[in-house]
């Protein structure tokens, strides 16, 4: 299990040497993802289309100069929908619409860091709009304990 | 030449970030600005002095411009398409309040200054129902 989660960040650090046009590693800042993805978590990026249920890294449609790191939720004629996974900490779609697909640059494949939570991402948890408390308390449980 | 350590770095910091409201949205600061300008229409009426009544036209365009400021703040930032769902007229009742305030801001009928409180009143009920006053009021506040 502990080999599996390794095995896609090391292959992707090997391509990471030679092309980082295709393939890159971000890091992470604030919380709208939790607890799929905390601050400080390191990602592998690759230049992949975005399919519904993909982490994506997104230019912001209000500031170009920034990218976003959010979940799909849908992908349709209006777009690309774009929803952080804690939606009482997320600023997505619901603010600003569905996204050009273009505008979508990069699939996470993977966190190569830290290594205890390296590997594939988990599947969206359930949208709880309402409270958003059980997905804030879980990462700070996390934090706490790591 | 190529570390690992070179290789590990990020080359960027993604947000998965929010625009941090301050999370505190009520219709008491809409309905507070809507007394005044019944209050305000009432000493117009009131009075015989032309200044002052100019004063009162004055000071109640500008507090029926915040009303309408604070309508569209509760409209496009505290309510969500979920409370659409519930409330299939939310739209409706903010584009009639808002223009109600217009309304207000545009003449010294007491009549529509009413009219606009009792809209302010529907809307404070949606807030209440979706829980408004749990979500976005500070705890230990005097009611």
């Amino acid at each position: 299990m502990r080999l599996r989660g390794l095995l896609l960040p090391l292959v992707g650090l090997a391509a990471l040497i030679g092309a980082r046009r295709w393939l890159d590693a971000v890091e992470v800042r604030g919380r709208s993802m939790a607890p799929t993805l905390l601050p400080g978590d390191r990602l592998l990026v690759a230049r992949l289309p975005a399919r519904s249920g993909d982490v994506v890294v997104a230019t912001d449609p209000r500031d170009p100069g920034r990218e976003l790191v959010k979940r799909v939720v849908a992908l349709d004629a209006f777009g690309v929908t774009l929803r952080g996974d804690n939606p009482a900490l997320s600023t997505d779609a619901r603010d600003f619409g569905a996204i050009r697909a273009e505008d979508v640059g990069w699939r996470v494949v993977g966190r190569y860091w830290p290594l205890e939570r390296a590997g594939r991402l988990a599947a969206a948890p359930p949208i709880d709009d309402e409270g958003g408390e059980a997905a804030c308390t879980f990462p700070n449980a996390l934090i706490a304990g790591s | 030449m190529l570390t690992l350590r070179s290789i590990l770095r990020p080359t960027r910091i993604v947000d998965a970030h929010c625009d941090i409201p301050c999370g505190v949205y009520d219709p008491e600061q809409a309905r507070i600005e809507a007394e005044s300008c019944l209050r305000i229409i009432e000493k117009h009426d009131a009075s015989d002095d032309k200044h002052f009544r100019a004063r009162c036209i004055h000071v109640k365009e500008e507090r029926a411009e915040l009303v309408k400021h604070h309508l569209d703040v509760l409209w496009h930032d505290y309510f969500k398409p979920e409370h659409l769902e519930k409330y299939p007229d939310l739209h409706e009742t903010f584009w009639k309040a808002t223009k109600q305030a217009s309304k207000v801001k545009q003449s010294v009928d007491a009549g529509a200054a009413k009219e606009l409180l009792a809209m302010i009143d529907t809307i404070d009920e949606m807030w209440k129902s979706t829980g408004g006053p749990e979500k976005t009021r500070v705890n230990g506040r005097p009611s």
